[in-house]
């Protein structure tokens, strides 16, 4: 086990590793996401409370559970980095941190137009909203010294302190909000998010969180391929590697 | 050890009285900042001292935003972090010195300040004693973690913005606990939760910050 | 068929969400693949050299 994470921790060998791994991830995706947005569009059933406008939940959850998902991720992979100094778990803090603030700017937009025709309106200081709003900021923020800091080891620990004192303060910062939201608005919470939810509708539902799932992995490894490749390209395994192709 | 710890407040303490002028800079950018409420929004009494407890602690938490840009900054360029770092003792201990040290410069003048901005935005005085206690409690958080994003970004030119980036969304909760207290003993509710709340939060921020700050900082030096 | 696409007069939210979400996670693929391309050439010039 510790033999096999440590190849992995190697630059080389997770490029050949992961080579082989993206194009099932791309195709999982694809087959999944066919299945789920026909399941989700067509054959489940509308809401008999919100009719057809529930619908967005079967993109709007799966993106809402991915940009917490995707933070533990880089969360974990950040320890490792400022533990061990590997490259591998470097490069994935910084490219979590940019498909995470993907996920999570796709969960506000899409629970913005599933509250417009639910609440009446786009914006509702409601906990879970104002909780992913603080996660873009988040997000964002990790995103904007990893870029400010030229030497990428340095801006990838930077990020990694980061990641990781986010994880301690996100249950805090979501328990406030909660808190704080219950004070100022408890007649809001008339149409409950998840409302019993009816097999009819939660299968498709899992198959769109298990598109996301396979999709996000899918371009974690396409977008590390990408930044090992610029950091080695003087390096001769990857001329090599061009020159056999 | 205890004697290297109030060494480096007293020396902190020190540098900061030669260039007293500055001491009292944030106080004055709190007072100003919060003059700039009423005339933006209305001197109405009853609408402002509803808005009162938020606007305090916004105001406070750009205070310190502001002021915790600079802890580490003189030391990071003159090279006594790196001092520091050589030292026998642990650089967390003498980490956490400068850190109260930066409080006590920034963070106690608010205290005395209070009862005015209490004056100007109309909080009555019952509230006066929760809103002591809740600016006791939320000013070295502040601090504590606002030293974090400091030493993370002490390296780099214009940090300010920055700084705000990485800092104000982990300021969220003390501000919902605090300006919530405030807010309830104006209503002559019950705040001992929020007090737990933000005393718990002091707890926490007291033994993890240090650490997170010497971590970032020997970051920061490369 | 036009009342699958009239959605109970919800049809610019809910084609609005998945619209976006399509366009947002395809938006990922290709920006990341047109990068490897780039790369692949550059280093490609580089061998030639």
């Amino acid at each position: 086990m510790w033999n096999y994470l440590r190849k992995l921790s190697s630059l080389k060998y997770y490029y050949e590793w992961s080579g082989k791994w993206v194009p099932w991830l791309t195709g999982f995706t694809v087959v999944l996401m066919i299945v789920g947005f026909y399941w989700g569009l067509f054959v489940a059933p509308a809401d008999y409370q919100q009719g057809e406008s529930y619908r967005i939940i079967f993109v709007h959850v799966p993106a809402a559970w991915m940009s917490m998902f995707v933070y533990v991720v880089m969360a974990v992979a950040g320890f490792i980095a400022l533990v061990w100094r590997t490259k591998v778990s470097e490069i994935v803090v910084s490219e979590c941190a940019v498909i995470g603030a993907m996920f999570t700017a796709l969960a506000l937009i899409t629970g913005m137009l599933w509250g417009k025709p639910t609440w009446g309106t786009y914006w509702q200081w409601d906990a879970r909203l104002t909780s992913e709003l603080i996660l873009l900021f988040l997000y964002l923020g990790i995103i904007a010294i990893h870029s400010a800091i030229e030497d990428s080891r340095v801006a990838a620990r930077v990020a990694s302190i980061l990641a990781v004192t986010g994880v301690i303060n996100i249950p805090i910062i979501h328990y406030s909000v909660t808190w704080w939201s219950s004070l100022h608005q408890p007649n809001m919470q008339l149409l409950s998010k998840s409302p019993s939810v009816h097999p009819s509708m939660l299968y498709p539902l899992l198959v769109m969180a298990a598109a996301f799932q396979v999709y996000f992995f899918g371009l974690l490894f396409i977008r590390m391929r990408n930044e090992i490749l610029y950091r080695e390209r003087l390096t001769n395994w990857v001329k090599k590697l061009l020159a056999r192709n | 050890m205890l004697n290297v710890f109030l060494t480096v407040i007293r020396r902190d303490l020190l540098v900061a009285f030669r260039r007293r002028a500055e001491l009292m800079n944030p106080v004055l950018f709190y007072v100003i900042v919060t003059t700039l409420f009423p005339l933006g929004v209305s001197p109405d009494v009853h609408f402002l001292s509803q808005l009162a407890p938020g606007l305090v602690w916004v105001t406070t938490l750009l205070a310190a935003l502001i002021s915790v840009e600079s802890i580490f900054r003189q030391d990071f360029e003159d090279g006594s972090i790196e001092q520091l770092f050589l030292s026998p003792h642990p650089i967390s201990l003498l980490i956490f010195g400068k850190v109260v040290a930066h409080w006590l410069i920034t963070g106690v003048p608010m205290l005395g300040i209070v009862p005015l901005m209490a004056l100007l935005l109309h909080i009555p005085g019952q509230a006066l004693p929760v809103l002591w206690v809740t600016i006791l409690l939320g000013t070295p958080i502040l601090s504590l973690v606002g030293a974090i994003g400091a030493a993370l970004t002490a390296g780099l030119r214009g940090g300010g913005m920055l700084l705000g980036m990485l800092v104000l969304p982990l300021y969220i909760p003390v501000l919902i606990f605090a300006s919530s207290a405030v807010s309830a003993s104006m209503d002559g509710l019950a705040v001992s939760g929020q007090l737990a709340m933000l005393g718990a939060g002091l707890i926490l921020a007291l033994i993890l910050a240090p650490f997170a700050i010497s971590a970032s900082l020997r970051i920061s030096m490369g | 068929m036009q009342e699958f696409f009239y959605m109970d007069g919800k049809a610019f939210f809910v084609w609005g969400a998945y619209g976006i979400t399509v366009l947002v996670l395809a938006l990922g693929m290709v920006l990341a693949s047109r990068r490897t391309k780039k790369i692949l050439r550059e280093i490609e010039q580089n061998l030639e050299q």
